[in-house]
């Protein structure tokens, strides 16, 4: 079981990972901005981030800038969400990026990705 | 949505998309246009200023309608180059920019994509909102419609991606490449609420006039950019844009960057007592002509954002985005009239493009950003060379002035990054440029006599 951070401004899009996610097990908190989700990394210490691109005030690329620059996020696994985007190139520039989840996903494909990348982090 | 047959799949409603949309629907096209945010606006960024020209062109008059969503009319620009401590200030101010039509407007973002979004509507385009599309969908080679992310299919003789600088569809389509990171740049941005009296004495504003104030050197520590305060009529816009290349090289975190521009001692007089009320960040697309990607395929075309369509250089793009999505829009309509939506068609859009200001002024600023990141020391050390020898030139210490004059003309002359940027221009093709340039201007000059 693992804490899994969201940060997604549509809330359908959170439901159906908090869904997903705590059915597979996994304990999970959600932000709807980019902001949100920079506070409650000071707040928490999820194991995973899976981060929108596209999301009003701070984008996703704001705030993977910020968690690469900041010694206690820079090792935090991160999963994009992202489809095929000619910004996705930019994102795999980060280590600490494991995966992208192209949206509409199935829930078995999110729950093997999730488990894949926490595998990637603690072998 | 039921699945149906549009005349017209217009995809994103930002300045492109919009524009496109309306002069379809104004020509009685079936034209339905999708927006991935809650509503139009939501998820856009800009600094922002609105040129009034290209708006014109698609609202005549659009400034005098009651309901116009612009904010101040722009009666003077200044550009400063800062160091650390000081500010060299360069600007234009002019009255006739206080009559009508006028040069520009500031605006804000959400509310004038939805005001103009709803012109569209009015015009008889559908709009939906929170629609994102995730596929899009071809036959025999050719695009005939999207699929939705809900899984709605959607079919028309053509789609018109206007989906901004992340564009999805012109990637699918294998007109867009997957971009590197010297080819966008990451702009931060607040909105800063202020009493309206209080804007117009610290900025000698009057009658809804606007000030703008681009501002380059120290406040992108060391990074190719620059920042901007514009005034609203309530707020203050102020941001900062720079290279996500030079971000990455840097580890300059945005937000901590903004906080040190609006610390800036100069900066912070203008913008004190203020109050944030709204922060936003976003790509912008800046790899320009040379990262453009081919405008057209059977039955989809492209513009805005989505197609390099910015000249950073000039803060411009939303006017770029305006004439282009206009542009689409009447090929769409006279393709419509030859009843062919093949690539050979659609080549027209080309054609109107090449024939307008943004192929044009993409093609010469190309080299811009090149140039700039090949005399990088000089753009890092040339405002402080440029504040120290103005203080030298202004400041009275009782020394006679040619000790003032000596220590500016040292200074330059010593400066390693200087002599580095001479170096690099003086090669044999500058040389060459520079003489037949000098030839022609000779020639004009005397056959003008």
């Amino acid at each position: 079981m693992a804490k899994i951070l969201i940060a997604d401004d549509e809330a359908d899009i959170r439901d159906v990972l908090r869904i997903g996610l705590e059915r597979a097990g996994h304990s999970v908190s959600e932000a709807s901005t980019g902001s949100q989700c920079l506070e409650r990394l000071k707040e928490e210490r999820p194991d995973l981030l899976i981060l929108d691109v596209e999301m009003p005030g701070w984008d996703g690329y704001t705030v993977q800038l910020h968690l690469s620059q900041n010694v206690m996020t820079a090792k935090l696994p991160v999963i994009v969400m992202t489809g095929l985007q000619p910004a996705k190139k930019l994102f795999e520039n980060f280590k600490q990026v494991k995966g992208f989840l192209n949206k509409p996903f199935e829930e078995g494909q999110l729950v093997q990705l999730v488990d894949r990348c926490l595998q990637k982090q603690n072998p | 949505m039921a699945d149906d047959k549009f005349d017209a799949i217009v995809v994103g409603a930002g300045p492109a998309g919009v524009s496109a949309a309306l002069v379809m629907a104004r020509a009685g096209l079936n034209v339905v246009l999708l927006e991935r945010g809650e509503y139009p606006g939501a998820k856009n960024v800009q600094g922002a200023v609105l040129y009034t020209k290209m708006l014109d062109d698609l609202i005549p008059g659009f400034w005098k309608s009651p309901d116009s969503p612009m904010e101040r009319h722009v009666t003077e620009q200044r550009f400063w180059i800062l160091s650390k401590d000081a500010a060299a200030q360069a600007g234009f101010k002019s009255d006739r920019w206080a009559r009508e039509p006028h040069n520009c407007y500031t605006i804000i973002r959400t509310n004038f994509d939805r005001w103009f979004s709803k012109k569209a509507e009015e015009a008889g385009a559908q709009l939906f909102s929170g629609v994102t599309v995730s596929d899009v969908l071809k036959k025999d080679g050719r695009v005939v419609g999207i699929k939705t992310s809900e899984g709605d299919e959607l079919f028309a003789d053509v789609v018109i991606a206007c989906d901004g600088v992340n564009s999805m569809l012109a990637q699918q389509v294998g007109l867009m490449d997957e971009w590197k990171a010297d080819e966008v740049a990451l702009g931060v941005k607040e909105i800063l609420e202020m009493p309206k009296e209080k804007i117009e004495d610290r900025f000698c504003l009057e009658n809804g006039e606007g000030t703008t104030i681009e501002m380059f050197g120290d406040v992108t520590q060391g990074m190719l950019g620059y920042a901007f305060l514009y005034t609203n009529k309530e707020s203050l816009s102020i941001g900062v844009g720079c290279k996500l290349s030079h971000y990455q090289k840097s580890r300059v975190r945005p937000y901590d960057l903004m906080e040190y521009v609006k610390k800036h001692p100069i900066l912070r007089r203008l913008i004190a007592g203020s109050k944030t009320v709204e922060y936003s960040s976003h790509l912008i697309p800046e790899g320009g002509y040379n990262s453009m990607p081919p405008l057209y395929t059977d039955g989809f075309l492209v513009a805005g954002d989505a197609a390099q369509m910015v000249n950073a250089a000039h803060r411009e793009g939303s006017n770029f985005a305006m004439t282009a999505g206009q542009l689409a829009g009447e090929t769409v309509i006279e393709a419509k009239k030859a009843g062919d939506f093949s690539s050979k068609t659609l080549s027209l859009y080309r054609k109107k493009m090449e024939s307008t200001y943004i192929l044009k002024d993409l093609f010469d600023h190309r080299e811009l950003e090149n140039s700039a990141e090949r005399h990088m020391p000089l753009v890092q050390q040339g405002p402080d060379l440029l504040c120290e020898s103005l203080y030298d030139f202004f400041h009275v210490d009782g020394l006679p002035k040619r000790v003032g004059y000596e220590r500016i003309l040292d200074r330059g002359l010593k400066n390693k990054a200087v002599h580095e940027a001479l170096w690099k221009e003086m090669n044999v093709r500058n040389i060459v440029t520079g003489l037949k340039y000098g030839l022609m201007a000779g020639k004009k000059w005397l056959g003008g006599r």
